[in-house]
């Protein structure tokens, strides 16, 4: 179980944050909010609160990728250096799933936003750590690829794994996940309404 | 020793040298603007020698490259280690890029009212220093080389892992636990090192360290990826310099030898605006494929 405080009063440049969340074993939260409320801010400051091992972050803006190298030297980088918290098994599975196998060749600069979306999402869900933190996992991926994406936190969830996830809309949420609305009160970032799909 | 193998050896080395550190620079700032010249350590060498040679001058000692390297060392093995503090934050790099740009055209401003100076008073001006030569290379020269790039080839290969890491992307460091400021570190103080030895020896080569990488990692990247720019590419930097400088030095114009470092810059210049036209014209057709 962890339990995330954050109280700033310069959390944005135009509010202050006073939000309490509760992220409780086998759950998986989905923060929802409107454009521009901090939602991503208050992720990335959440994500900050645990050590480095525990938690893993998936970020909403595109992946900077300085050198432009095929698909296949990425995957080899990662199955050479067995980082700690790597999961190989998990990673092959991913690529496969998310449909990298068939575009190995490619050249990063060649992946369209969808496959520049999934690989991002392969290379951070195959770390086994506590706490999962995405911020829109979903954005550019197809129905399909969506349904998969949401099959896997399911299950990462089901292991005991906790999921905290900033999305728009509620379609492909698995059942039995927690929606925590986050709203503004007098420039005051709060958590609202609660409920669960 | 014979000297033409210690000058081959030299400028071999000064090749590989310039390659890697521009590699490890445009890495770690992951943009390829970045060079030991734009970023203004290539002034700020030349600006330490110009002092150091006036003060000999001034105090009438003849060992002034030698006692210039002692000294000079361990001041850019700090500067190494302090640069990555303007990287931190949300500091553009474009930013610090034309700070190093401006600083080094004050350093051309200060070297040439220098030089009026010591024309003027008739005094002996190191000219040589802003286009680099290998017409004074010597034993030690050698010796420092061969040691400054063991001592890199040693830390590459403790680095390497996470240098690969790293150029998958910013938030790979954060997700996977990588030390960034150990590695920003090692990178910067290389850069430092290596090109204050390479100017303090045989003087500035422009911006070669911003065009040989690029050159590297055109030409050889694609085939072996990091391996390929860090290894490889340098290798083959350090051969064209070595043949460029062998080539000067057989072919002097009027008796007198051009300097590599006014010839290099000029082929490492052209060769890197046709790769980037080529590579241009290449993505142009793609896209036009796309359509």
């Amino acid at each position: 179980m962890y339990k995330f405080e954050l109280r700033d009063t310069f959390f944005l440049p135009h509010a202050a944050c006073e939000v309490s969340l509760l992220l409780k074993d086998r759950e998986a939260l989905v923060l929802f909010g409107e454009n521009g409320i901090g939602k991503s801010t208050l992720l990335y400051r959440l994500a900050s609160q645990l050590p480095n091992e525990e938690y893993v972050i998936v970020e909403q803006k595109a992946s900077e990728y300085f050198y432009d190298r095929p698909l296949s030297v990425i995957k080899n980088i990662f199955l050479e250096l067995k980082l700690p918290g790597f999961n190989s098994m998990s990673f092959i599975l991913l690529w496969k799933l998310f449909g990298l196998e068939e575009k190995e060749n490619r050249f990063l600069s060649y992946l369209s936003g969808g496959e520049s979306q999934a690989l991002k999402l392969v290379l951070a869900l195959c770390k086994d750590a506590s706490v999962y933190f995405l911020d829109e996992p979903s954005q550019f991926l197809d129905p399909e690829k969506k349904k998969i994406l949401y099959e896997r936190l399911e299950e990462l969830r089901l292991k005991g794994k906790q999921v905290l996830v900033v999305e728009h809309q509620k379609e492909n949420l698995p059942k039995g996940w927690k929606i925590q609305e986050l709203v503004f009160n007098d420039y005051l970032l709060q958590t609202g309404a609660e409920w669960t799909i | 020793m014979d000297y033409l193998i210690l000058r081959i050896v030299s400028s071999f080395l000064t090749g590989v040298l310039l390659s890697q550190s521009g590699s490890l620079i445009q890495l770690g700032a992951r943009n390829i603007l970045a060079s030991p010249s734009t970023l203004g350590f290539d002034g700020l060498a030349i600006l330490w020698l110009l002092i150091f040679h006036s003060l000999a001058l001034f105090f009438n000692f003849n060992q002034s490259s030698e006692i210039s390297l002692l000294i000079g060392i361990p001041f850019f093995i700090f500067l190494g280690l302090m640069f990555p503090r303007f990287l931190k934050g949300n500091a553009k790099f474009e930013r610090i890029v034309l700070l190093g740009l401006t600083f080094n055209l004050l350093v051309g401003a200060v070297f040439s009212l220098w030089q009026f100076f010591f024309m003027a008073f008739n005094l002996p001006f190191p000219v040589e220093l802003w286009f680099g030569h290998f017409r004074f290379a010597s034993f030690n020269s050698m010796l420092i080389l061969i040691a400054t790039e063991a001592l890199i080839l040693v830390g590459m290969w403790g680095y390497f892992p996470k240098l690969k890491m790293f150029s998958i992307g910013p938030v790979m460091s954060m997700n996977w636990g990588l030390n960034e400021k150990s590695l920003f570190r090692f990178l910067f103080v290389v850069v430092a090192v290596s090109t204050f030895i390479v100017v303090n020896l045989f003087g500035a080569f422009s911006f070669l360290g911003l065009v040989l990488p690029i050159i590297a990692r055109k030409l050889w990247f694609k085939k072996a990826d990091l391996k390929g720019e860090f290894f490889y590419g340098s290798f083959l930097n350090g051969l064209s310099l070595m043949s460029i400088d062998l080539l000067c030095y057989h072919f002097p114009i009027y008796g007198a030898e051009v300097p590599v470092g006014l010839i290099v810059t000029g082929i490492g210049a052209v060769s890197l605006i046709l790769i980037l036209w080529a590579s241009y014209k290449d993505s142009e057709i793609v896209a036009n494929l796309k359509k």
